[in-house]
């Protein structure tokens, strides 16, 4: 079970910063049954194109599906070494407009809830709250969603400076949303193919693939 | 196990030139040590490291036996002036000689045989998703294609190389030492006591594991701690250890012997299990446990009972009285021993995993595998604001087919 516990104060290398904000205990019982349903940056039309271009052409139908994730925002406060923007841990895959967006102060880590994976993200957390089945995101690996957030910053930055930096970790608090991805199935001369496609970097996982 | 030991024993004395039982007790004293100390992690990092070595060593002795006998055309000719029919898959009396039953007994060994060693089968379930299965299956491939018809051929050249070897045996050991220069027989060396110490290390983990998880916490102690856990697969990996270096300095039977039955023991009692544990979803857990005694019982009663020398098949064979077996129980016990819910559920899983052309399998995002759909959970609220367009898909079941 997943079972995100209220996020608390996570230090790094170093001291502990007196008066750090801290993340109020969220209500799980409640919270857990309504997700954030993000918007897919990759469109149907754009999502068939993709398995299209896969198989080499031929016929291609997407149906929406969401996989259910946790998103926690992670922020830093360095106490020694050098100045950064953590955002610079997800710079590579941002857009212009993601990093004009962010403040530098904040990273956003997505974990799997039924994997219990962590990935920081540069997904743009936009949507609306939809009623979600509540086993949807308690259904995962049992640690500290926040813990594992905190964790997987932590290791980026520990990669990212080595032991030239001290700092804190603040992971705020865990909010469901719902990832969208395509499920595109494609047909191609005899080969068949049932592509997952990715909603917002349109990359792709085949499913399944059969010749007729 | 017990000829993994052997063969560590016998490898470590011709080496050093120490007796055999201190070589074993040497052998078995350092593979114990690393097993008992660091567990399922420390035998995967041996095993990659002693894979490498296995592959480099065994290449090593193949060339310098290729530039002894003159090459792959001359050690053929060489061979041939022996005896042709060894060249030949009937054997050294021809093919009018041949026993069918042992012959088809001996590809069932080899071809599905490795199927049921469990050390095998747990580095399967170690990984850690399907994707990884895909990975693995490439390096494999490449891996047994550099490494296994190295020690054949090195095998079949120590016939001419080494006419008078006195324990067929110690045939690639022998080549070594004749071919190689003194620096490389000791690397080389190396790489065969890996492969033997790769294998029996993972035996004996599998061993303590069994002996801890599947009997002591199950029936003995459900309470049990990870500590006490832990000891109880310590004490039986020492324990067996001991056990294996009494049988082998009593009573060492041939390596090629105790391997071949071994292997057929485990094909006969877990290759229709885990078959059809994949492919058959009526498959239920009164046909494999009695597949598994079935097959377990009939060789060895086979084999002791004088039946292969009888009737020239070899006890493999009851490999088919086992899948019988397992399909007869299954289908008469499906009513009082159904197929769990969760079993059903990794088994609608397990179809949509398929074979990938390589043009689709190039490029993939592995993340995204964790991410598979599964039919219940595909949410369908109605979609609002700017995913209007893109969630039209997702409020119609019946998506729009696009065609080019």
């Amino acid at each position: 079970m997943s079972s995100p516990k209220s996020p608390r104060r996570h230090a790094g290398q170093g001291a502990s910063a007196p008066g750090a904000p801290r993340a109020e205990a969220p209500d799980w019982q409640s919270a857990a049954c309504t997700a954030l349903r993000l918007n897919p940056t990759i469109t149907q039309f754009e999502a068939e194109d993709i398995a299209r271009r896969k198989i080499g052409g031929g016929a291609a139908a997407a149906t929406l599906v969401h996989h259910p994730f946790w998103s926690v925002d992670v922020s830093a406060r360095r106490t020694r070494g050098p100045r950064f923007r953590i955002s610079e841990l997800w710079r590579e895959r941002s857009t212009p407009q993601h990093e004009a967006e962010s403040d530098g102060s904040t990273v956003s880590v997505m974990v799997d809830a039924k994997s219990g994976t962590s990935l920081i993200s540069s997904i743009p957390i936009n949507g609306v709250d939809v009623p979600s089945p509540c086993q949807a995101h308690m259904s995962g690996p049992g640690t500290n969603t926040a813990d594992k957030a905190r964790q997987l910053v932590a290791t980026a930055l520990r990669k990212r400076f080595r032991l030239g930096m001290n700092f804190d970790l603040f992971p705020a608090e865990p909010r469901a949303v719902l990832k969208p991805n395509w499920v595109v199935e494609a047909r191609h001369g005899r080969l068949a193919a049932t592509l997952l496609v990715d909603g917002f970097d349109g990359s792709y996982w085949v499913m399944n693939a059969e010749k007729l | 196990m017990l000829s993994q030991f052997i063969a560590g024993g016998q490898g470590l004395e011709m080496i050093t030139g120490i007796p055999f039982q201190w070589a074993m007790l040497v052998a078995i004293g350092v593979i114990v040590l690393y097993t008992f100390l660091g567990g399922y992690l420390a035998v995967a990092y041996t095993d990659f490291v002693q894979a490498i070595v296995m592959v480099i060593g065994m290449l090593w002795i193949l060339i310098g036996t290729l530039i002894a006998v003159g090459g792959l055309t001359a050690g053929n000719e060489a061979v041939a002036e022996i005896n042709p029919n060894l060249l030949t898959m009937w054997g050294p009396e021809g093919f009018e000689s041949v026993k069918w039953g042992l012959v088809i007994g001996a590809l069932l060994i080899f071809s599905i045989g490795y199927m049921g060693y469990p050390h095998v089968n747990v580095s399967h379930m170690a990984m850690k998703k399907p994707s990884v299965a895909r990975t693995a299956a490439l390096y494999s491939t490449g891996f047994n294609l550099l490494f296994v018809p190295a020690p054949y051929l090195v095998g079949v050249m120590a016939l001419v190389l080494l006419p008078n070897l006195a324990n067929p045996e110690m045939a690639v050991f022998g080549v070594a030492e004749l071919v190689l220069p003194n620096f490389a027989v000791g690397i080389v060396m190396a790489a065969i006591m890996a492969a033997i110490m790769s294998t029996a290390d993972a035996l004996l983990l599998q061993t303590g594991t069994i002996a801890s998880h599947d009997l002591f916490k199950r029936f003995i102690n459900p309470s049990m701690t990870e500590k006490q856990s832990v000891w109880v697969s310590r004490i039986t990996v020492l324990a067996f250890a001991i056990l294996g270096y009494i049988i082998a300095t009593t009573r060492a039977p041939g390596i090629a012997d105790v391997v071949l039955f071994a292997t057929t023991i485990l094909g006969t009692a877990f290759v229709p299990a885990y078959v059809a544990a994949v492919w058959w979803k009526k498959a239920n857990t009164a046909g494999a446990i009695a597949s598994m005694i079935v097959g377990t019982i009939v060789p060895i009663v086979w084999e002791l009972g004088g039946l292969t020398e009888l009737t020239s098949v070899d006890p493999m064979a009851s490999v088919v009285i086992s899948a019988l077996t397992l399909i007869v129980v299954s289908l008469a016990t499906q009513k009082a021993n159904p197929v769990p819910a969760h079993i059903r559920e990794v088994l609608v899983e397990t179809d949509k995993v398929g074979p990938i052309p390589a043009r689709l399998a190039m490029g993939q995002n592995n993340v995204l595998a964790a991410q598979l759909p599964v039919a219940e959970e595909q949410l369908s609220a109605p979609a609002t604001g700017s995913a209007a367009s893109e969630s039209t898909a997702a409020d119609d079941p019946h998506a729009r087919k696009s065609d080019e």
